[in-house]
């Protein structure tokens, strides 16, 4: 067979990783708020949060609206998008919505008087929050794996690695807001067996989507794998993504939990440790978009 | 209703673009946007080779990937099987340009001159014919920057035609430019629920095949194979 055909298609470029990304760690802050909270590990942690959440995810959905192409010559086409949920796309914009607004409610009415009162917080509204936010980091990862012409994203895997990527870069982005906050960095020591059960997750899943591209039947999908491990995205993903983004939250909340690690939690370091998951976090979303483009648009007879 | 359908004969095709031209005389496609190409294939082992011209552009799915992951509902497939863009619903998202497993979308970035210097004649008398909208179809005709535009059968030369008493795949005003144009009479175009028109016949003669079958799209296109090299 020939060489693959380029069709020379314009794509999706990097609005979209940052939309994915935003959308990604506001959900995750939330859930990370939401946890704190349930667990009474840290009131502080709990309020910075839920505070971050809404304005993130609002955050993302300008950049999506940025990134239509009509979006800014035809605003008011952007209410078609609410109506054909079976489309991922639809469906996410529903649940991201839906997110922003209970997000924004559960982080911002106790700001709100009425009649002298701070209006109360209800815990269901936080029940059915945190459920939506997981749908915000699934969609994520689903927006690009229902693309049965890009194998590279259409797995099961993917939806995964973004949830869990989503977890623990909305936890990184909370802790350090609430260490930035506080000055403090007192609390941060609790989420460190968490942050490792996701880093080491993460790592796995990640494994399993390269390991079905790399024995894919499909070229353009060992193309994607040759692309990120050996080609033009290979230095972004050792030293950026694995490195960075991996091993060295790993080994630091390995040690951290150490006795001789209590050093760790001062906040400085515990600034630069959720610097690198978010870096690589950011990276990822960025890899994964940027491997499934490689071949995308090449039609092969 | 009629289901609308084409064959192509790569065994007749010589890869001379007139179909290409065609389509952009008749649907004044923008600067950098073709509903149709010839991807220009290579087989055989040196020094025994040949070059295999085939043609390609929306194929028309009934089953379309597009068609699924529009979130506006701008693309839809019409009752005679043709899949159609509304633009004044697209938001240009091009969710539809990475679904479509043939490369057949293109997103207008904008409808810049093909020229520097200003426009041509061509793209003057395009905007001449192309100041309303249809109002039938909202298609061909006009253009607008910012959403995806892709191939529908010149679905206002089949309208038209039929509003004038035509038949789609006989009469040239009724049927797609393409198939009009091609000087080896490679395209044949008409009614694929028809068993007697000539393009069933085409399609369902031996060895017709549609483009990646294996995609479950379910093309409107059937091809015709090309003869094997000795």
């Amino acid at each position: 067979m020939p060489d693959p055909i380029p069709a020379e298609q314009t794509t999706w470029g990097s609005l979209v990783v940052i939309y994915l990304f935003i959308a990604g760690v506001g959900a995750g802050a939330y859930l990370t708020a939401w946890w704190a909270e349930r667990r009474g590990l840290s009131d502080r942690v709990a309020v910075v949060g839920r505070r971050l959440a809404g304005p993130l995810v609002a955050l993302g959905a300008l950049l999506l609206v940025f990134d239509l192409g009509a979006g800014l010559t035809h605003p008011w086409r952007i209410v078609w998008l609410y109506t054909h949920p079976t489309s991922m796309m639809s469906l996410g914009i529903w649940i991201l919505s839906v997110f922003m607004v209970l997000a924004v409610i559960d982080g911002y009415a106790s700001l709100v008087k009425f009649r002298g009162r701070r209006l109360p917080r209800l815990r269901a509204l936080g029940t059915v929050a945190a459920v939506t936010a997981v749908g915000v980091m699934v969609y994520t990862g689903l927006l690009l794996g229902v693309i049965g012409a890009v194998p590279f994203w259409n797995n099961p895997a993917l939806p995964l690695l973004f949830l869990v990527s989503a977890l623990s870069t909305g936890m990184a982005a909370t802790l350090a807001g609430s260490v930035i906050v506080s000055r403090r960095a007192d609390g941060v020591a609790a989420f460190g067996g968490l942050h490792i059960g996701l880093v080491g997750t993460e790592a796995l899943v990640l494994a399993v989507l390269l390991f079905f591209a790399a024995t894919s039947h499909q070229a353009t999908t060992r193309s994607s794998f040759q692309a990120i491990t050996q080609g033009g995205l290979a230095p972004v993903f050792w030293l950026g993504l694995v490195t960075l983004g991996l091993a060295v939250p790993l080994v630091y909340n390995l040690i951290g939990r150490r006795p001789a690690g209590a050093v760790l939690h001062a906040p400085v370091p515990v600034l630069l440790e959720c610097a690198a998951v978010l870096i690589g976090g950011f990276l990822l979303r960025h890899l994964i978009v940027a491997a499934g483009m490689v071949g995308h648009g090449f039609v092969s007879i | 209703m009629a289901r609308w359908g084409m064959t192509i004969d790569l065994d007749l095709c010589i890869g001379c673009e007139a179909c290409t031209v065609a389509c952009k005389a008749n649907n004044f496609t923008p600067s950098g946007v073709s509903w149709l190409r010839i991807v220009k294939d290579e087989a055989g082992q040196f020094p025994n080779v040949t070059r295999l011209p085939f043609p390609l552009q929306c194929q028309q799915c009934a089953k379309a990937p597009c068609v699924d992951v529009c979130p506006t509902g701008a693309t839809y497939v019409r009752d005679d099987g043709i899949v159609a863009v509304n633009y004044d619903k697209c938001v240009g998202c091009q969710y539809c340009v990475l679904a479509c497993p043939y490369g057949a979308r293109t997103f207008v970035e904008d409808l810049a001159p093909y020229y520097p210097a200003g426009k041509t004649e061509f793209e003057l008398f395009a905007g001449l014919l192309g100041g309303e909208p249809d109002a039938a179809t909202g298609l061909p005709g006009r253009h607008q920057a910012g959403v995806v535009e892709k191939c529908v059968f010149c679905v206002q030369k089949i309208e038209s035609g039929i509003a004038a008493g035509l038949t789609p795949g006989v009469d040239a005003d009724a049927t797609p430019a393409c198939v009009v144009t091609c000087i080896a009479g490679a395209r044949v175009f008409g009614d694929l629920d028809d068993p007697d028109s000539a393009v069933s016949r085409k399609a369902s003669s031996s060895g017709a095949f549609r483009f990646h079958e294996e995609y479950g799209t379910e093309p409107n296109i059937y091809y015709l194979p090309a003869r094997q090299l000795a």
